[in-house]
């Protein structure tokens, strides 16, 4: 394997700085040229999050257990939520919310992930790309961590591993496209307008109302039911939950609907951080 | 007809720098044209309609400041330059274009090979991870190859003096061993352009000195380096041409030697031997005041 280059041209390559900064195709280049910044990023951030903590890596998975059973309790026990079938609320709930939790880490962690790294955005020079995709790939680790947790809570409720499960591929594939997406997108919006910043809380509590974590996706029926299920998560979720649990799968349409939404946020998001790479350290 | 021949004079066949004549000129390996960089604006308060309309992020905003304003040079490939001026006359903005942390506002620059810099001490640590975490993390930013590092590690380490510290996390460590393991990170990059700041030499005596004779070293590698300094020594020691700038501008370029008599005399303003008036002023006085310069000889004399 011939050594990876890091932050930069090979030694023959020519560098040209413009204003503009480069074109769609050297930037995408050099971001693929320099990917192992990414993964030092994020595991350096793995490494540092749970030092000093006495439950370390757990509460990678604490988190979403615990809000499960809340929700449990109040949805499913309390207002009696229906799942569909004889589908158990804990395992129903769980799968939405190990998902919901990546997505929601890319709108809150990985949209200040540039913001939050000024030190670097103000020093030194490396694809900016690199910080929202490694706090990604630190969420993607932790809802990894979730997914096992609930093949484990799948067992204690007797349903067991199948062929079908493969089908969880393609939600997972969406979820990551419109989790970059947003990051992306996010991250480079807000070093020009830090409002976003003080919206996404809310904004994220709102987003997760709208989308079926913790009630089915059937309970939203008519015109108001198809516009729904245009955004990605809805498919995400439903998608996932149709190969785990054999719920019904999501209307092929608007699910096709939402896959074209996603990359299109996620096309919007490369296009939105190339074009603020130049000013980035001048914004900050 | 006339006019376009003044445009193309004018923009594209101006010359820049005058060329070395050499029996085989190297390849350039920094190429600086008109390079400008403006800096603050109030701005137009028109943020939505500027993303919208795709305006370019880099484009001037009204108000503001030309940090940098039409500069122009060439450095060619093994070439070390120095790099002086008073603060705030942009060398460390010419620098932050070069090494790609800001984009520039107008002109253009061309640089072949890697370029490391080492401008900010510390530009990669963070201060929960360890020693050796760090240098193989600040490596990696700093452009090294995984190769370079694993190569690197054992000088660096040495450089540093901080054996025993290693498996340390940072934040525990003291300012001067901080700022050598930074120093001795940034000054194991192997690339071929080499961006430096003298400012890095730190700690104690003992370590400047061993900053400054690795600095040395750095240049005369036959690598290119660009390198800001306030020594005359050092400048006059390791470069072959010397860049002074003077409120965004190129003030000289050419004969170190010449270049610092210059920088001493007419942007200083330094009496002969280099230091201030007996005031703490500068021995020469601006045009402006005149009058004033001719109150301080007659009180000295």
């Amino acid at each position: 394997m011939s050594p990876v280059v890091l932050g930069g041209a090979a030694p023959s390559d020519v560098t040209v700085i413009i204003p503009g900064g480069p074109g769609p195709l050297p930037w995408l280049a050099e971001a693929w040229r320099t990917r192992r910044i990414a993964l030092m990023l994020a595991r350096r951030s793995l490494k540092a999050r749970y030092r000093q903590t006495w439950l370390g890596a757990g509460w990678a998975i604490l988190q979403p257990l615990l809000l499960m059973v809340v929700y449990w309790g109040i949805f499913g026990r309390l207002l009696g939520v229906p799942t569909g079938g004889d589908i158990p609320y804990p395992v129903f709930a769980f799968t939405g919310l190990v998902l919901w939790q990546f997505f929601s880490r890319a709108l809150t962690d990985a949209s200040a992930s540039i913001l939050h790294q000024a030190h670097f955005v103000t020093k030194v020079y490396f694809p900016r790309v690199h910080m929202p995709l490694a706090s990604l790939m630190v969420a993607a680790v932790d809802a990894a961590a979730g997914l096992v947790c609930l093949v484990v809570l799948l067992a204690v409720f007797q349903i067991w591993p199948q062929a079908r499960w493969l089908l969880l591929l393609g939600p997972l594939a969406l979820l990551l496209v419109t989790g970059a997406g947003a990051a992306l997108f996010l991250s480079a919006l807000v070093l020009r307008f830090r409002d976003v910043g003080h919206l996404l809380p809310l904004t994220t509590q709102v987003l997760m109302v709208a989308a079926p974590v913790i009630y089915p996706a059937r309970m939203i029926p008519g015109a108001l039911g198809t516009l729904y299920r245009l955004n990605p998560m809805v498919t995400v979720i439903e998608g996932a939950r149709a190969a785990l649990l054999g719920t019904p799968a999501p209307d092929a349409l608007p699910a096709a609907v939402s896959v074209v939404l996603a990359l299109g946020l996620l096309f919007l998001g490369l296009r939105l951080v190339r074009r603020t790479e130049p000013a980035m350290a001048d914004l900050i | 007809m006339t006019l376009h021949m003044f445009d193309r004079l004018s923009v594209a066949d101006r010359p820049v720098a005058p060329l070395r004549v050499a029996a085989s000129v190297p390849p350039l390996a920094v190429e600086v044209r008109h390079l400008s960089k403006r800096y603050g604006g109030g701005g137009r308060g028109g943020m939505i309609y500027d993303l919208l309309a795709g305006r370019r992020a880099s484009a001037p905003e009204p108000g503001g400041f030309w940090a940098l304003d039409d500069v122009s040079f060439t450095v060619p490939q093994g070439g070390v330059m120095g790099i002086i001026g008073r603060n705030g006359s942009g060398k460390t903005t010419l620098m932050r274009i070069l090494s790609r942390i800001t984009a520039p506002t107008k002109g253009e620059a061309r640089v072949r090979g890697r370029v490391g810099a080492l401008l900010e001490i510390g530009s990669g640590f963070h201060p929960e991870l360890t020693g050796r975490e760090n240098i193989d993390f600040s490596g990696a930013i700093l452009g090294m190859t995984q190769a370079e590092a694993r190569e690197a590690v054992d000088a660096i380490i040495d450089f540093a003096e901080i054996t025993d510290f290693l498996n340390t996390p940072v934040k525990h460590y003291s300012i001067g061993m901080y700022m050598r393991l930074a120093f001795a990170v940034s000054a194991h990059i192997r690339n071929e352009v080499l961006l430096l700041d003298e400012i890095l030499a730190v700690g104690d005596e003992r370590f400047q000195d061993k900053c400054r004779h690795r600095i040395k070293q750095l240049c005369g590698e036959g690598r290119t380096v660009l390198i800001i300094s306030h020594t005359s020594a050092l400048l006059e020691e390791t470069c072959d041409s010397l860049l002074v700038l003077d409120k965004g501008k190129v003030a000289f370029h050419g004969d170190p030697y010449a270049g610092i008599d210059f920088y001493h005399r007419d942007i200083l303003r330094l009496a002969p031997g280099g230091r201030l008036g007996a005031d703490g002023r500068p021995y020469r006085a601006s045009i402006k005041v005149g009058r004033v310069r001719g109150w301080r000889r007659a009180r000295q004399g």
